[in-house]
């Protein structure tokens, strides 16, 4: 049998604990502080730009052992439809997913990317990024164990923790499944522009998925 | 104020003049073969515009080509995002601001494609692959070849392709590629040079 030496098996037990104690759900919601508030971008700075102005992100995404980087461009082209669209640097499209009302379907994929698994994870990955389901629904305010402000909205088996600063923007959001966390994003917040500078979402599990998205300027 | 407008919109508008069918296409062909014997190097800035007709959105990016005959290309985007491909014989290299990748053209048959597709656009000479039925149209200022798809996996992405030469048939002007949902992807050549000397390292990437 492999044999390892103690203090290697120490260390990986620490390391194992610190992962999971900095994982735990506990971490985001320590104290409730009002409870069935309809979430709005009161709560929530949203990253949609309600009134029909394209925004437009460098993006790079990791997923089965593959790499990809382009361009996403988010515009809400009705009230009740919103289009979020990937493209590479080529100019080739590679998907196009449509949120009308509170359906998501992908209205195009190019084809080497047309796998069942890989469409539903690029689907729960940008709705969640992009706060695409959010907003009516009942949440529970709290503060986290690092005295923040979050925001808790639960869904059967998933609850979803919104970590806020300065009264809306969001700092980051944690995606909780069975108890167990699923993905974590990170958001950059640009006051002079008003808008998520920044987006990094990483998602654990059997299926990983890495995007990155970074604001692009009309004048970059 | 007119004369203005019009001075500005003079060099673009002989691609939106009606074209009519070429007469002579033996003629237009070896004029393209003569320029590709002609051509051992190409530099070249860009502009693609990337219309998507669902978002009524056009996404503008810039770069700059270097062509060496036979097998060297480097194509380059400066903004919004840096972004590099290159061939290098049966070598393709992509780098992006993440990540530099390196793919063997024989073991892969999509850069295999990729590369045929590149190097045949930018030298004018798609019009002799089977994968592509060509028509041959002009108006005054350019010559126009229609290039429709012929294998499936093509046939699945694009409508057509697009390449207009000017009348001298000295390099390619403008290329087109219209996808089946009729969003378009255009390309257009500025800053030409022709034959001019070319560094061989430049198409190496570290």
């Amino acid at each position: 049998m492999l044999r390892y030496p103690k203090p290697y098996l120490l260390l990986n037990s620490f390391l194992f604990c610190l992962f999971f104690s900095s994982c735990k759900i506990c971490d985001y919601k320590n104290r409730t502080i009002s409870s069935h508030e309809k979430l709005s971008s009161q709560h929530l700075f949203p990253v949609i730009n309600d009134e029909g102005k394209v925004s437009k992100y460098k993006a790079s995404i990791d997923v089965l052992n593959k790499h990809f980087s382009g361009l996403v461009i988010v515009k809400k082209t009705d009230s009740i439809t919103t289009h979020v669209v990937f493209i590479t640097e080529l100019g080739m499209k590679m998907f196009d997913l449509e949120k009308k009302d509170s359906l998501f379907n992908m209205v195009y994929v190019f084809e080497p990317l047309n796998k069942p698994d890989l469409i539903k994870v690029l689907k729960s990955n940008f709705k969640n990024m992009l706060l695409m389901d959010v907003y009516g629904k009942t949440i529970n305010e709290g503060i986290t164990k690092k005295k923040e402000k979050v925001y808790e909205l639960y869904n059967q088996k998933e609850k979803r923790y919104f970590v806020v600063k300065d009264s809306n923007q969001l700092m980051q959001q944690a995606v909780f499944f069975k108890r167990k966390k699923s993905s974590r994003i990170d958001y950059g917040y640009d006051s002079a522009t008003k808008t998520y500078s920044k987006i990094n979402s990483l998602q654990y599990g059997l299926i990983k998925i890495r995007i990155e998205l970074n604001a692009v300027n009309d004048s970059n | 104020m007119k004369k203005l407008i019009l001075l500005f919109l003079f060099p673009f508008l002989g691609f939106s003049q009606t074209f009519k069918a070429v007469k002579d296409t033996s003629a237009l062909k070896q004029k393209i073969e003569n320029m590709s014997k002609a051509t051992n190097s190409i530099e070249s800035d860009f502009t693609q515009e990337k219309n998507l007709s669902m978002l009524s959105e056009k996404v503008i990016s810039k770069g700059h080509f270097v062509f060496k005959k036979e097998n060297l290309l480097r194509w380059e985007y400066s903004s919004p995002s840096k972004y590099l491909i290159v061939i290098n014989k049966d070598k393709v290299i992509i780098k992006d601001e993440k990540k530099t990748t390196k793919y063997d053209m024989n073991s892969n048959k999509v850069f295999k494609e990729i590369n045929d597709i590149m190097l045949s656009c930018v030298q004018g000479t798609i019009f002799r692959s089977n994968k592509f039925k060509t028509l041959y149209f002009e108006n005054e200022k350019f010559y126009k070849l229609e290039l429709i798809p012929q294998a499936k996996n093509m046939k699945d992405t694009f409508k057509k392709i697009n390449l207009y030469f000017d009348k001298n048939v000295t390099s390619v002007a403008k290329m087109e590629m219209i996808e089946n949902n009729d969003d378009l992807t255009s390309l257009d050549f500025t800053n030409k040079k022709l034959n001019a000397a070319v560094s061989e390292t430049i198409f190496t990437v570290k």
